[in-house]
């Protein structure tokens, strides 16, 4: 159970690649934003997203 | 053997002003006092020295230079682990820089770096907050929270939160929710779109509006005007039909020869001709078609055109005619594609044929040097089987002239020996011979027979030989004579057919041609004459008309009826209906288009919005929130499959660490599980097993719930693989009642009992704990220190 964590986002990450395809790379990139900033990072990528359309995050 | 800490050693760290120095045993470390004495401070020197961080820095809550006591500017951490005879020194200094702080690290007395601790210790510090550090809120999360309180820290615990956390924030609704404002908005988009399409854009559509308002502005005052106008009229009409009361069948028939009249006048042409020219010409083309029909062998056509009598009848039977000939003018051509085809293939057969022949000839020449050369030696020898016995016999005959000519110079060879000898006996057989003998022996040899013989048969065997060696080509040559004069039949035979057959062609590509100049020009001058016969049979009627209306023209005017007024009145009361009627229509057309236009424009300028714009933005939406969907879909599959992962790793160390804990029987043990809730994810559900049946949480014990969340964090505890053999608490479980405090204190003994760690080291300010624990440890054999710290 070393690096559980670690191992467990290999396993995720293959699983969301899998599940998702193309949209796989949108998780990640909230993932990656997640593990960077947290969930202000999250909602920093979603508002990269929707910003233009007025929608508040 | 794992690491636990044998002493810490502080300078001015946090609120440890000056040098500290704290012992730690084996077993159970008590770290006692009331609040703001430094106990947290020592639990967090540990993580600091292991990993130059502590939780509060990393979250940003404190700074590095926080870790310094406010009156010093430089901090020192210092920590002793051991691990058997081994022990590692790890000492951390931090010299304060402004609003920041310089570090350093020294292990083992040496200057050392991040990367060669890492290697040493083998955990990162996320990892040792989640399983080394037993926060409070950890326990009591596990043991008091709800399912989804429970998930979220089982999921913070396997650092997979994130998933949760990014679904949470997944702006689903917002998205939907902007998606249904612009659609609302641009509820007349549609109609925008389609007003574009039709009219170029919304200004033309304007435009067009303005111009349809108008004109059916001016067509319901037109409609007015003429309704009134054909009022007057249908009033004169009136007056004029109460004059007439006795004629008015006679009256009727007038108006109504009258329009006849008119309508037969307008529809005359400027071609005169008179009846008699349109029966000769109607002859001419009788006698045309005629010819053609006989020479096409349609008898029953002719007969039917020759019988024909009345101009309607000869019509019928011209066109009749006409039509059946065009008929047999395709079958013509038919017929014609049919006899090329042919005759192209009777070509490539004849040219086979001809290539035939001619190689056959060619070999025939070839042939002949060496068939003349057969017939020569079978002439010569007189015939190939008559040579054959001739030859037997000469060559029987010569071998007896040439056997007869041996004995004879055999004999000569004997005589002269014997007279050469002188002796009186033969020599052969030894006789005597008597005198005089040898002198009657005439021997003659004939050789000139012999010779002739040789050459005679020398000659008949060469005849022979070359007419035998000849006769299979002569035989092959009669043969290939015979071929070749059957070839040539055939030959001849298709040259004929081929013949024929062209001559076919020729006179069915006359008839085809003719009949197709012909039939365009007949039918041309048919229709014409059509037209003629009309006109004359036209002119007839207008005749008769003219002649009927005279006379009820007089009987009407003898009745005092104005004709002229009455029949210009009927002729405008029919001209304005029929205004009326195309005004009326024309205005229902205009209306309805002008009533749909006003509708959409009233929608499209209500919208107040760029229509164009906002279709995309929607498009585009609609595409963020799919997408966001699936997200959210894909998200729930993996997490319940990262969970029950999660589950399938720590089940089996759960149920064996409760059972090893927990000091009462009453429980079997303990399992988790993946229960679905409500809003179709997946949560952990932990029970505890009593008599085979799963008991959930909620109805349990406050003990039970303690030791089912203790085994939880010390099964993670013991999974993961690192050199730490101890856990740290910090004021574990700060509200409850004492019940639970002595279940955590039981608990305690027993992990130390049990080996599970060699060093527990709990920070609390309650002193009631600290009595349980003291009390629980007496008389087990666990070794317990004390530290107290006072202000």
């Amino acid at each position: 159970m070393q690096a559980m964590s670690t191992k467990l986002d290999e396993i995720i990450i293959d699983l969301l690649r899998r599940e998702l395809g193309n949209d796989a790379d949108l998780v990640i990139a909230l993932y990656d934003a997640y593990k960077a900033r947290g969930s202000r990072g999250v909602k920093d990528e979603l508002k990269d997203l929707l910003s233009k359309y007025g929608i508040e995050v | 053997m794992k690491y636990t800490i044998g002493k810490i050693e502080l300078i001015n760290f946090k609120v440890f002003k000056g040098e500290k120095a704290f012992e730690l045993g084996p077993g159970l470390t008590l770290i006692h006092g009331p609040i703001g004495v430094g106990k947290s401070s020592l639990i967090q020197s540990i993580e600091y020295a292991l990993y130059g961080e502590q939780l509060e820095v990393k979250e940003k809550i404190a700074r590095l230079s926080d870790l310094i006591n406010e009156d010093s500017d430089y901090a020192k951490v210092g920590i002793s682990f051991l691990n058997g005879n081994n022990e590692l020194n790890i000492e951390r200094s931090l010299v304060r820089q402004k609003d920041s702080a310089r570090q350093e690290i020294i292990i083992n007395g040496n200057k050392g770096d991040e990367s060669e601790l890492s290697k040493l210790i083998g955990l990162s510090d996320d990892d040792f907050e989640r399983f080394i550090l037993i926060t409070h809120r950890t326990l009591e999360q596990l043991a008091y929270g709800s399912t989804q309180r429970r998930t979220v820290i089982i999921d913070r615990l396997f650092d997979i939160d994130y998933l949760d956390s990014i679904l949470r924030l997944l702006p689903i609704d917002a998205v939907s929710k902007a998606i249904d404002e612009r659609k609302k908005a641009i509820a007349g988009a549609v109609e925008a779109r389609e007003l574009r399409q039709r009219y170029g854009s919304l200004e033309a559509a304007k435009r067009r509006a303005a111009e349809l308002r108008e004109e059916v502005e001016r067509s319901k005052a037109e409609l007015e005007k003429l309704s009134a106008a054909y009022g007057g009229m249908l009033k004169r009409r009136s007056a004029i039909m109460g004059k007439i009361k006795d004629v008015e069948a006679q009256y009727r028939q007038y108006i109504m020869l009258s329009e006849k009249l008119k309508e037969l006048q307008s529809r005359e042409t400027a071609s005169k001709r008179s009846e008699l020219d349109v029966a000769g010409e109607a002859e001419v083309l009788r006698a045309m078609l005629m010819s053609r029909l006989e020479e096409n062998l349609m008898e029953a056509e002719a007969q039917a055109l020759a019988k024909a009598s009345s101009m309607d009848e000869l019509l019928t039977a011209m066109y009749d005619s006409i039509k059946r000939l065009e008929e047999r003018t395709r079958e013509v051509g038919d017929d014609l594609r049919q006899y090329k085809d042919q005759s192209e293939k009777s070509r490539e057969e004849l040219e086979k044929l001809r290539m035939s022949v001619s190689l056959m000839d060619e070999r025939i020449k070839a042939l002949e040097p060496s068939v003349e050369r057969y017939m020569a030696a079978e002439r010569e020898a007189g015939g190939l089987p008559a040579a054959k016995a001739e030859l037997e016999r000469l060559k029987s005959r010569y071998e007896e002239a040439e056997a007869e000519a041996s004995y004879k110079s055999a004999l000569s060879v004997v005589i002269n020996h014997i007279k050469a000898s002188g002796g009186d006996r033969c020599p052969i057989c030894g006789s005597k011979l008597e005198t005089g003998a040898l002198d009657r022996i005439r021997i003659d040899i004939d050789e000139r027979e012999v010779g002739e013989l040789r050459n005679r048969i020398d000659k008949l065997e060469r005849l022979v030989n070359e007419a035998e060696l000849l006769h299979p080509i002569y035989l092959q040559y009669v043969e290939l004579e015979k071929r070749a004069r059957g070839a040539r039949e055939r030959l001849e035979e298709e040259i004929s057919k081929m013949e024929r057959l062209e001559k076919a062609i020729r006179d069915l590509e006359r008839k085809y041609v003719d009949l197709s100049n012909f039939l365009p020009v007949v039918r041309e001058r048919m229709e014409r004459l059509e037209e003629a016969y009309e006109e004359v049979e036209r002119a007839k009627r207008i005749e008769k008309i003219r002649s009927e209306l005279t006379g009820l023209e007089q009987l009407l005017r003898d009745h005092d009826v104005n004709v002229e007024e009455a029949v210009r009145l009927e002729s405008e009361l029919g001209e304005v209906n029929n205004r009326l009627e195309s005004i009326r229509n024309r205005l229902e057309v205009l209306g309805s288009e002008y009533m749909q236009l006003e509708t959409k424009l009233s929608k499209v300028e209500s919208m107040g919005i760029d229509v164009e714009k906002t279709l995309k933005e929607v498009e585009e939406l609609e595409g963020i929130l799919s997408r966001f969907v699936r997200v959210r879909d894909g998200l729930l599959k993996v997490q319940r499959e990262a969970r029950q992962r999660i589950i399938e790793g720590l089940a089996g160390e759960f149920n064996s660490m409760f059972k090893k804990i927990y000091p009462y029987g009453d429980l079997g043990g303990v399992a988790i599980e993946l229960e679905q809730r409500e809003r179709g994810d997946y949560a952990y559900a932990l029970y505890a097993i009593r008599r085979g049946r799963k008991v959930p949480m909620s109805r349990l014990s406050d003990g039970q719930r303690l030791t089912i969340a203790i085994s939880f964090v010390l099964a993670m505890y013991k999974l993961i693989d690192h050199k730490f053999g101890f856990i740290l608490m910090d004021e574990p479980l700060p509200y409850v009642d004492e019940n639970v405090k002595k279940a955590l204190a039981a608990l305690l003994v027993n992990i130390s009992r049990e080996g599970i760690t060699n060093q527990v080291i709990i920070a609390t300010q309650d002193s009631t704990l600290m009595s349980v624990i003291s009390e629980e440890v007496k008389n087990t054999g666990i070794s317990m220190k004390i530290i107290e710290l006072g202000k």
